[in-house]
């Protein structure tokens, strides 16, 4: 058994995007969480992999995610047509092999994309040290520009936090929260002004025992078409201490409790 | 003697769900607690829901309740005190109560105004001012529908029921400036303390009085909460036990009082 490493990532932005099987032509859904396809993703093309290169290594990584600030929707509605006032062109082709236009005419498309507004992730990627070494290397000097899912969600700084030997889950339960001072006032007008000591963020791990499915560990990125497998993965809430100044009716939630004048 | 009951509910359960969508639904089930008693008096009961996922149903009952149906329905099944019901001997605040003694306090009420000559009459009012022979009819109650209506409802009432608002002392004056170009504001008006913390439109539907069909149901309902100072025991214990408003029976008109901020 070699030595083993854990990298670090905080994948917060304005906007980011998760894809999930949810691959409807004119819809662009995002998952609530990266997936692993995704963050894999992102570590390929900072390492400068081409598409169909085989992924080696990066597949047998294992990560955990943990939602610090989920975020909210974003509902991008589209339209798509001809400045020329030409006729969209349609799938099938002729005998010359040119795209023929629609039939009846259609002049305008429709779409949808969601998108992640202002969430931050902590993501550890688990793996053998000489594999962590190059790729946390590659995190920090990237070949390809990195993205958060989508080409038009470039990620903030700091984007790497740093490496450490320790497990995924004592790394996910040890890390500091990563809500901004502002995304920490948001939280409080949210809850109506509470300032509890600490909060319960959800997290995903990796987790062969684990009693979840999800399809989305990686298996090619080829232009062809993507193709996935299953991974068992186990859902936990994490408390991190917040830094508020936890306030005298912090535990109960209650603003207005009738039964104690009763001695209750 | 009147009781004081909370009852958390557990909001994922069946029972629950049709007791929350429905004031009808609701009103029943709190009856159903007291349907032993042959006589027993106006029960009020409120939802307060702070915290989605931890709904409190309050009651005010004028006879001992029993909640075990209740909760088989619509309560928690953990083995822990505070997820059971707490019934509480009301008298005990009843006999208390002086005057100058300040609480916190807590109302959803159904502020309400009454027309006979709606503005924008609806359909049933149109219908039922031509069907009126002598075209005279019942006034209409017509739910306050902005926040300042509702309020000005609630603080317009205050003196009926006992108590009045504690002011908010004024704040600090605003900054001299170097050129006094104006004359200098006149006495500020007091603020109460008082702020409406939800407000909502409710519909439902109720089986007919002839048991033929369903009405629906609309109530506004807004929920008040500030702090108040006792000024008259007799009246304000009254108004503890018969609520205030209309749709008292829809969860609407029970005052609470609470330690105050």
């Amino acid at each position: 058994m070699t030595e083993a490493t854990t990298l670090l990532l905080r994948l917060a932005a304005p906007l980011q995007a998760w894809g999930d099987h949810r691959a409807v032509v004119d819809t662009r859904h995002t998952s609530p969480m990266p997936t692993k396809s995704g963050v894999i993703g992102l570590l390929g093309a900072a390492l400068g992999r081409e598409r169909d290169e085989p992924l080696g290594a990066l597949a047998e990584l294992t990560i955990g995610v943990r939602a610090d600030v989920p975020g909210t929707l974003l509902r991008d509605y589209h339209t798509v047509s001809d400045y020329r006032g030409v006729p969209l062109l349609s799938s099938k082709v002729n005998g010359k092999g040119r795209q023929v236009g629609t039939s009846p005419a259609r002049y305008t498309m429709t779409g949808e994309r969601f998108y992640l507004q202002d969430a931050a992730f902590l993501v550890a990627i688990h793996g053998p040290a000489p594999v962590m070494a190059e790729v946390t290397a590659a995190a920090k000097a990237p070949v390809a520009i990195l993205a958060l899912g989508r080409r038009s969600c470039p990620p903030t700084f700091p984007l790497v936090l740093g490496t450490t030997a320790d497990p995924i889950a004592d790394v996910l339960t040890g890390h500091d929260w990563l809500a901004s001072p502002h995304a920490r006032t948001l939280w409080q007008r949210k809850h109506r002004g509470a300032s509890p000591a600490t909060v319960e963020v959800s997290a995903v791990l990796d987790d062969p025992n684990g009693d979840t499915i999800l399809q989305d560990q990686p298996l090619s990125y080829a232009s062809s078409g993507p193709r996935h497998t299953s991974r068992r993965v186990r859902h936990t809430l994490i408390p991190l201490p917040t830094g508020f100044d936890p306030g005298p009716d912090a535990t109960s939630g209650e603003g207005h409790d009738p039964l104690a004048l009763l001695g209750w | 003697m009147a009781h004081l009951s909370r009852i958390p509910l557990a909001p994922l359960r069946d029972g629950t769900r049709k007791l929350l969508r429905s004031p009808q639904a609701m009103h029943a089930a709190v009856l159903g607690a007291v349907a032993y008693h042959p006589d027993a008096g106006r029960t009020l009961w409120r939802l307060d829901s702070d915290n989605r996922h931890r709904p409190y149903l309050y009651t005010v009952t004028q006879v001992a309740p029993d909640w075990t149906a209740l909760v088989e329905q619509a309560g928690w099944l953990v083995d822990e005190p505070n997820a059971k019901p707490v019934v509480a001997d009301y008298g005990q605040l009843l006999a208390q109560l002086q005057p100058g003694q300040v609480y916190g306090f807590r109302l959803t009420a159904s502020p309400v105004q009454n027309s006979r000559t709606p503005q924008n009459p609806t359909k049933t009012q149109t219908d039922r001012i031509a069907a009126a022979a002598d075209g005279k009819t019942r006034s209409f109650r017509m739910g306050h529908r902005t926040a300042a209506h509702q309020l000005a409802w609630f603080t317009d009432r205050v003196k009926g029921f006992g108590f009045e608002l504690k002011e908010v002392p004024a704040s600090a004056p605003a900054a001299p400036s170097i050129l006094p170009l104006t004359a200098p504001a006149a006495e500020p008006e007091p603020t109460l303390d008082v702020r409406i913390t939800a407000r909502d439109r409710r519909q439902f539907t109720k089986t007919d009085s002839s048991g033929t069909g369903n009405t629906t149901v609309t109530i506004t309902t807004a929920t008040y909460e500030g702090t108040l100072t006792v000024t008259d025991p007799f009246t304000l214990a009254r108004t503890l036990l018969t609520g205030i408003g209309p749709a008292k029976a829809y969860g609407c008109g029970l005052l609470t009082l609470a330690a105050a901020q």
